[in-house]
């Protein structure tokens, strides 16, 4: 009977355990779905993707580093043509 | 074996050296004649073309298949040892260490929290890949394709075991500091797990002094305590180990029935083998019953008192975000409470923007800050509650197993069993037949 009840409990926390897991999976899919749709969406909205990389730096408008001058480019190109 | 090592660290150094010769910037840098600036040497690798992004994806793929099926089905260390050190000089020596899965959990953060910001394909696979993995088949990522892991494992010569207590204590520092890098991340502040990264300054060959020491350190502590960065202190780590709790299929120190022979006691240099419990005392039983009741009626308030603090250090936090500096630099030199300017202030002065324009960001961040800082306390609390909570319920273990969440995968305890000798034995036997 003791053996009956513990493979109850057993079997009690596999399912938990697989539901548990296929939930996360679940999850970590979406995650990865959101990020898919949103880079696509910031594409067709023609967005910059890349405004991350300067963004919040002090010496921004100074910097002569290539990557800097790149952003600068583009966000200046972007701000022409929203004009 | 010593020709092996031999082979091994001739690769390596083989490896390294190309790295070194064919490192070339794909653009040329603009000559600034006239302002006499000097460009600043960087101390981070540039941009890749996307095919390569796209091939170390698919390299990560092909490693954490092979890590589970060495962990798991064929469970040979020194299979494992191999790939680990593969590991090591790909994503470690090769691509310097970025992208990596650890630091991919800020671009995930702020991706989510930034209505404007998002991350590459590549960064996505390497953040979602190894919880996958660990989902399935435990801490494979762990085991042998981490290269801050391997880099460790490899100096990991004279191991001594540390006290539960100290572990469980220990343990914390990476929950606090998985936090703290979301709160960052979230408020576009700074990629602190990027920052202070004690390993990169040694697959870059360059970096800042302080990180360089304290990565020194930890090599050299590595050399008694196994990996006690990935023990300790990752947050990516924190994910990994809750997520191979639910691990479909795990590392099993005896391929067989466990014999109870006690020889993989001690073999575990992470402390990660639970040993056989003994039923608990009726009073202890009882007594421990209480307490689980106490704690589990207080983990709400020590939820909201850890919030309440955290949330009351919004000003300290809070100049981490670059604006927030920025701000009080100004208000400091327009109230003549300091002297002279940095970059950044002139940089400001010379936009034009008003003052008032970034006292109110500053005061905005602030204010995420506030509100970042109660989820912060919220998660700590709710993590040293669950730990209280955890130390007094009981579970029951008939044998020998390697620990869900702890255990790393390295596969170090499979050589211990005599159950494994066994197998090892049968198919040597079998491969002689045919």
């Amino acid at each position: 009977m003791s053996k009956h009840c513990g493979e109850k409990v057993q079997n009690r926390r596999e399912l938990l355990t697989t539901v548990l897991r296929y939930a996360t999976l679940g999850t970590l899919g979406a995650i990865g779905g959101g990020i898919f749709a949103k880079r696509r969406r910031l594409v067709q909205d023609g967005i910059c993707i890349n405004s991350g990389i300067c963004k919040g730096c002090g010496i921004f408008e100074q910097c002569g580093l290539p990557q800097a001058l790149s952003a600068k480019q583009i966000l200046t190109r972007m701000d022409d043509e929203r004009k | 074996m010593m020709r092996f090592d031999n082979i091994i660290i001739g690769m390596a150094l083989s490896l390294i050296l190309c790295g070194v010769t064919i490192g070339a910037e794909r653009f040329p840098p603009p000559d600034f004649v006239e302002t006499d600036h000097v460009i600043p040497s960087p101390t981070v690798p540039g941009p890749r073309q996307d095919i390569y992004e796209y091939i170390d994806a698919v390299v990560l793929l092909a490693a954490l298949g092979l890590s589970s099926y060495l962990v798991l089905r064929r469970r040979s260390r020194r299979a494992i040892f191999v790939l680990m050190v593969f590991s090591l000089l790909y994503f470690g020596f090769w691509r310097k260490g970025c992208v990596c899965s650890v630091g991919a959990v800020q671009n995930i953060v702020l991706s989510i929290f930034d209505r404007d910001y998002t991350v590459p394909i590549t960064v996505a696979v390497f953040f979602l890949l190894p919880l996958v993995f660990a989902l399935f088949f435990g801490r494979v990522f762990c085991a042998a394709v981490c290269p801050l892991g391997a880099i460790q494992d490899l100096v990991l010569l004279r191991p001594i075991s540390v006290p539960n207590w100290l572990e469980s204590g220990l343990r914390l520092f990476a929950y606090v500091y998985l936090a703290a890098a979301v709160l960052f991340a979230a408020t576009g502040s700074a990629f602190v797990i990027c920052r202070y990264d004690p390993f990169v300054a040694f697959f870059r060959l360059s970096g800042n002094l302080n990180i360089l020491i304290i990565g020194a350190c930890l090599l050299v502590i590595s050399v008694f305590i196994g990996r006690p960065y990935c023990r300790f202190i990752c947050p990516y780590g924190v994910l990994l180990r809750q997520l191979s709790r639910l691990s479909k299929w795990r590392v099993t120190i005896t391929p067989d029935e466990c014999i109870q022979c006690r020889l993989c006691e001690d073999s575990c240099p992470f402390g990660a083998i639970k040993k056989p419990t003994t039923d608990w005392p009726t009073t202890e039983y009882s007594r421990s019953k209480k307490r689980l009741a106490i704690l589990i009626l207080l983990l709400p308030v020590l939820m909201f008192l850890c919030g309440w603090a955290s949330s009351g250090l919004k000003t300290v936090t809070s100049r981490m975000h670059a604006t927030v500096r920025l701000a009080e630099r100004i208000y400091l030199e327009d109230t003549g409470k300091v002297e002279g300017t940095t970059d950044a202030s002139l940089a400001f002065r010379a936009t034009g923007k008003e003052q008032k324009e970034l006292y109110a960001d500053a005061s905005n961040i602030r204010a995420e800050f506030k509100l970042g800082g109660w989820f912060f306390g919220g998660f700590v609390g709710l993590v040293i509650g669950l730990k209280l909570i955890a130390v007094s319920v009981w579970r029951k273990r008939t044998d020998y197993e390697a620990g869900r969440a702890g255990c790393l995968a390295c596969g170090r305890c499979f050589q211990y069993c005599p159950k494994e000798h066994e197998r090892l034995k049968k198919i040597k036997e079998a491969r002689a037949k045919y």
